[in-house]
């Protein structure tokens, strides 16, 4: 339990990326309402940590498929690396997040 | 995936899903991408969204189950638990502080970064403060009936409920008004009269004096050098003819209207420079060609040379006429000036030739 309440005490110096204001807003969207915040920083940690994990895990991904193996270097790794939604789709998967984007459009909004 | 807002608040979601964006491309940067496609941005920054609001859910709902309405970090962690990852061994007795969910997090804060968002963010979304409508007792109005408490909002004025028919000031009778009316139109005709007799006037220049030729005796033809096209001898093959003006209307009836015309500018070498002048703007080769016929060419050499002198001060001039034709009086002064100098320098080179 002190574990928890230095953690939180910890939270309430840290700067999560998730600004508060915008925690606050889709808290209170869902309901969710705290006068601590550390509680909310927590909240706002646990997005921060999920996202990166699926930015990472999205990376991985890229980078199978721009290069052979671990054996490349130099030039390879000065490649831009680029998230792309493929990448995206597939990292997303492992989470249980099933997504399809459609491969063209066939109509245009300038088409009408 | 797309939608995310409930019904209504798209507007208000919109701020809150830009500042999402910013946030992750921030996380994203962090873990080594130099760059995102605009369409993984939006599913990632959705995705994150939905996140936030499942796991605040989650804890209120939590919190609800305890008969409270303020969650607190107990609530979260339960929520955190049922959104991530299965623990490996889901125990009941184990204290809640030492679940796996928490210490994943604690040991993300630790070895991570601290990313600061980017900008400074207002409280949103902002409430708009609406003026309340003042109450009888703010107007000092006694209400309308004794059964209306004054401190209720004050009945509306009269105007605005009630349809009041309204009347046309008539500053003017209507005769006045239709004198005004007929005085009006009598003025805008008048001024296209004199339009109109002013772009006749140019046109008549060339014509009138042509008319001129026409009457007079052939023997004018070559003394005088205006060539006029019916009488001159026909061109010979290669040569191209000279370009008339055109001024609409007036090619036709040449012949009876411009009898009456008030002779403006009497002038025979200034009415066929003008001719010669457009005949070589708007036909570039065309006074060239001319210099190869016979001896029409011959004049035409000459009125040429005569008029190239005076190309830019008839250029001007056309310019002039162009652009003010409202100026008419002044320009019918200057061109009578500039006639008369055209004449007698014209003549001079008549005599020399």
């Amino acid at each position: 339990d002190k574990l928890l309440v230095d953690f939180l005490s910890f939270l309430a110096d840290y700067v999560p990326t998730f600004p508060d204001e915008l925690v606050d807003y889709y808290a209170a969207a869902a309901g969710f309402q705290c006068s601590d915040v550390g509680v909310k920083r927590l909240l706002s940690v646990a997005a921060q940590k999920f996202v990166a994990e699926i930015a990472s895990d999205a990376m991985q991904y890229c980078k199978m498929r721009q290069g052979v193996g671990g054996s490349s270097s130099g030039a390879k790794q000065q490649r831009k690396m680029v998230l792309s939604h493929d990448d995206l789709v597939s990292a997303l998967k492992e989470y249980g997040v099933e997504m399809r984007r459609p491969e063209y459009f066939a109509d245009t909004s300038s088409a009408g | 995936m797309g939608g995310g807002s409930s019904g209504g608040s798209s507007s208000r979601d919109e701020f809150g899903r830009i500042v999402a964006k910013m946030a992750v491309a921030q996380i994203c940067e962090s873990v080594g991408f130099h760059s995102i496609q605009a369409s993984a941005m939006e599913t990632l920054a959705d995705v994150a969204i939905r996140y936030l609001r499942d796991l605040a859910r989650a804890a209120h709902f939590y919190s609800n189950l305890a008969a409270r309405i303020e969650s607190n970090a107990f609530d979260l962690i339960m929520a955190m638990e049922d959104v991530g990852p299965a623990p490996p061994a889901a125990d009941p007795s184990r204290p809640i502080a030492r679940s796996s969910a928490l210490r994943e997090v604690m040991r993300f804060v630790e070895y991570s970064e601290e990313i600061p968002f980017a900008r400074p963010l207002p409280r949103f979304p902002v409430a708009k403060k609406r003026l309340a409508a003042p109450s009888f007792a703010q107007l000092g109005e006694a209400p309308p009936g004794s059964h209306i408490p004054s401190w209720l909002p004050a009945l509306p004025d009269p105007h605005t409920y009630r349809h009041t028919p309204v009347w046309p000031d008539r500053k003017r009778e209507p005769a006045a008004n239709r004198l005004e009316q007929a005085r009006q139109r009598r003025k805008a005709e008048s001024s296209l009269v004199a339009l109109h007799s002013r772009l006749s006037s140019t046109a008549s220049m060339v014509f009138k004096d042509r008319e001129k030729e026409n009457s007079g005796s052939e023997e004018n033809v070559s003394g005088s050098g205006s060539g006029n096209a019916f009488l001159a001898p026909p061109l010979a093959p290669g040569a191209k003819e000279l370009m008339v003006v055109q001024f609409g209307g007036f090619k036709d009836g040449g012949g009876g209207e411009n009898a009456g015309v008030v002779p403006q500018v009497p002038s025979i070498v200034e009415a066929f420079a003008s001719v010669v002048e457009s005949a070589s703007n708007g036909n570039g080769d065309g006074g060239l060609e001319i210099q190869d016929a016979g001896s029409k060419g011959v004049f035409a050499k000459r009125i040429l040379a005569a008029s190239k002198q005076q190309q830019q001060q008839q250029q001007q001039l056309l310019k002039r006429q162009r652009s003010s034709v409202a100026n008419a009086e002044d320009d019918k002064d200057e061109r009578k000036k500039r006639a008369e100098q055209i004449i007698t320098q014209g003549m001079d080179t008549m005599a020399a030739s």
